[in-house]
């Protein structure tokens, strides 16, 4: 079981190394434990955090890709889908048996065919388009959809934060 | 019932004990030798004795004799005797021991495992705060032990015992983590766990011959106390190296041999690693059980012999009694569950045909390696067996399209599956599940705090019928319109499996629908009408490598804004490998630092 997980993860950071996905840099922190990776993900150009390198933490189960790997950001992060110690809400994230939201269908939520390229260019546009339907940062949400202005300014700061600034 | 703990128990570090007790153990040698100076210090000891009217008071003449005939200097002697006759040091004495017996097991655990891991340190001390806990219930409110000779030889028995249990919840532990990381473990550590755990194996058989020559003397009740937990130590050791050791082993040359015999004999191959594979599930589900089951017989046996069913310890007792049922009965669930999965593919899911799998030339999703074997899908998408099993274990539609497969009745339906959340990527390519899913959310609480949130979810499943040929061609053509260089047929053989003429857009923008087969066919005159259709479809994969150099020839300065995507190597080196992804980390935060500043001088 856990010898199909790290065969699979070896395949993914192989695909990731040899095709990577534009502005996105992921692998295992360490080569002995392939079960934790760190990422970097580029905010995507025309939104408001632009130009910005965040790093998420993912951890993945043993039973991977039969569920899915958690993911978290380790920098600062002020967003709609973000909880405020990091942790991404997207719905591929959520195992099939889990419903954290109570509204997600089961074809939303994680499937083996998912990977990590797909997790994070997931991520990725929940960072360009944010859902304030799933409000995991519900003061985030809030300022998304009524002060766009004010949102702008915070994660203005966020990139040159996360950028060393 | 597993006990939680408090993460900072007010317990002594191993250093700060083991120095107390070589302290005390010194001062008191000391202390002893400086009474036996004194010749007269027997007549004292003995009247101090009558005076606290020492139970054991019988025994201490005996021992008296029995030193005189051991060949040791007067001194040693002397002190040896005054110990064990007085009480305060005597227990100084059992604590040095005990004191001695933790250092050898630390010592043990340094050797074999080395430094232990944070999850190890944590299931120990879970593991080491029950069993101490269920013990002492056993003790004192189970066989009550009365006198302080038997609560020595108890102490000594589980003692042996728990190190046992502790060193097998080693191993396990160490062994599942050397497997799930896999390749940065050397033969030697996994050699030296192997062989502790073979040693406390035939400790703890040892332990049962010993139950069986002197314990069926004490009384059967007791026999049946003594020789529970070494049975469950011997049922443990044989599971966890079944899991752990030979299953991996085995996996790997069956896949060595698979690949060497594959052309051969695949389908006699496929046999014996199936009968392996279910053998050893079979052995360790069977040792699982058994073990289980002994420790609900030793509980229940405790409940019964200790005749006071309302006590404290009766309650913690059942409670543990629950616990060990509820899992029991997980186990068989699970195993009902896994039986019936596995004959449901046997019966609904057929075995690809090789011109199946080699018109798939895919790999498996799941696993992303290559398929020998398959099971296809009522949707068409193939996977291995086992990987297949191990997904239709929790959910039951197909990991690709997410197909809803009927795991009822015989007949599979058509998906309903919404698309409402935005920012989620759909990976559903190939097959458009057909919306027909109404969905209303209340979130009451959003309003007024005591109103109830709820939703209300419509579920109506059809399936689509097939689309006719005009359907498809009037499609096709709606296709053309934005992709005009590609031929119609080729859309029509595509919006036959995907239905619906945005999802074979998106199939085209992806680069998913091969095309050099369609412009190598056609004349130069197709060619240019590609150029032209590079401006509308973003180049993305081989199919549009022609396009993409004419476009950057046009606008060298949009290539250069480009990332510099360092298109590297993977290493099979694991250092080699570390260093490129620091590389490619630090190249792409200069990148953005220096695109960030750009940007700022431009405002």
């Amino acid at each position: 079981m856990a010898g199909a997980a790290l065969r699979r993860l070896m395949a993914e950071y192989k695909q990731l190394v040899t095709n990577p996905p534009e502005g996105i840099v992921a692998g295992p922190v360490s080569e002995d434990n392939f079960f934790e990776w760190e990422a970097l993900i580029t905010g995507p150009e025309g939104t408001c955090f632009e130009g910005g390198i965040f790093p998420a933490k993912l951890v993945f189960p043993v039973d991977y890709p039969l569920s899915p790997p958690k993911m978290q950001f380790t920098c600062d992060m002020f967003h709609p889908n973000v909880y405020p110690d990091g942790r991404v809400c997207i719905s591929i994230l959520h195992a099939p048996g889990d419903d954290p939201m109570g509204y997600e269908t089961s074809a939303e939520r994680w499937s083996p065919v998912q990977s990590v390229e797909k997790i994070l260019l997931s991520v990725v546009s929940i960072l360009a388009e944010p859902n304030d339907e799933s409000g995991a940062n519900v003061d985030a949400a809030k300022m998304w959809r009524e002060n766009q202005e004010e949102f702008k300014k915070i994660s203005e700061k966020i990139v040159r934060k996360s950028l060393g600034l | 019932m597993p006990l939680r703990i408090p993460y900072r128990l007010p317990v002594p570090t191993l250093t700060t004990y083991s120095i107390l007790s070589t302290a005390l153990f010194g001062s008191l040698i000391y202390n002893v030798k400086q009474i036996t100076k004194n010749p007269d210090w027997k007549n004292d000891l003995i009247a101090a004795d009558k005076n606290a009217s020492d139970p054991l008071m019988d025994e201490n003449e005996d021992h008296l004799i029995d030193f005189d005939n051991v060949n040791l200097p007067e001194s040693i002697r002397d002190v040896i005797i005054y110990m064990i006759q007085d009480s305060f040091s005597r227990w100084v004495f059992i604590n040095a021991i005990i004191c001695t017996v933790v250092l050898f097991g630390k010592s043990i655990q340094k050797i074999v495992f080395g430094d232990l891991r944070a999850v190890e340190i944590n299931n120990f001390r879970e593991k080491l705060c029950n069993y101490f806990l269920y013990k002492c219930i056993f003790m004192f409110g189970v066989i009550k032990v009365q006198t302080t000779e038997e609560v020595i030889f108890l102490l000594g028995w589980f003692g042996l015992l728990g190190f046992q249990q502790v060193f097998v919840q080693f191993s396990k532990d160490r062994l599942e983590y050397m497997v799930t990381v896999g390749s940065h473990t050397t033969f030697m550590s996994r050699c030296k766990i192997v062989i502790l755990l073979l040693s406390v194996f035939s400790l703890a058989n040892y332990m049962i011959y010993l139950c069986l020559t002197y314990g069926v003397n004490l009384g059967y009740h007791i026999f049946a106390f003594m020789i529970a937990e070494c049975l469950s130590i011997t049922l443990k050791v044989p599971h966890i190296l079944i899991k752990y050791v030979i299953d991996p082993f085995e996996a790997k040359f069956i896949r060595n041999q698979n690949q060497h015999f594959r052309s051969r004999n695949s389908f006699a191959n496929f046999i014996i690693s199936k009968m392996e594979m279910s053998l050893t599930y079979y052995v360790s589900l069977g040792l699982e059980l058994a073990d289980l089951c002994l420790e609900l017989i030793h509980y229940l046996h405790m409940v019964l012999w200790s005749n006071s069913i309302f006590s404290v310890a009766s309650f913690v007792l059942c409670m543990h009694i629950r616990y060990i049922t509820t899992e029991i009965q997980r186990k068989i669930k699970k195993h009902r569950n896994y039986m019936w999965i596995l004959n449901h593919m046997e019966k609904e899911y057929p075995k690809a045909s090789e011109k199946e799998l080699n018109d798939n030339c895919d790999n498996c999703a799941i696993c992303w390696e290559k398929m020998e074997v398959a099971r296809k899908l009522p949707c068409k998408h193939l996977f291995h067996t086992t990987c297949l099993q191990l997904w239709l274990e929790q959910d039951t539609s197909c990991p690709t399209c997410r197909y809803v497969l009927n795991m009822n009745g015989s007949n599979s339906r058509r998906s309903t599956t919404t698309r409402t959340t935005r920012g989620v990527i759909r990976i559903g390519r190939n097959a458009a599940p057909i919306n027909r899913q109404h969905f209303f959310h209340f979130d009451g609480s959003r309003y007024v705090s005591w109103l109830p949130s709820f939703s209300v979810q419509v579920m109506s499943s059809m399936t689509p019928p097939d689309l006719t040929d005009s359907q498809l061609e009037s499609m096709a053509q709606q296709v053309q319109q934005v992709f005009p260089h590609y031929p119609s047929p080729v859309l029509i053989e595509n919006l036959r499996q995907t239905r619906s003429v945005s999802v074979t857009s998106n199939n085209i923008l992806e680069g998913l629908l091969p095309l050099d087969n369609v412009t190598l066919n056609d004349d130069g005159e197709d060619s240019q009408v590609s150029a032209t259709a590079s401006e509308n479809i973003r180049p993305s994969g081989s199919a549009f490598n022609h396009s993409s150099i004419n476009e950057s020839e046009h606008d060298p300065a949009s290539s250069t804004t480009n990332f510099n995507i360092i298109e590297s190597e993977f290493s099979p080196s694991p250092s080699e490998r570390e260093t490129a992804l620091r590389n490619r980390k630090e190249q792409l935060f200069l990148n953005a630092k220096k695109k960030y500043l750009e940007r700022r001088l431009v405002n």
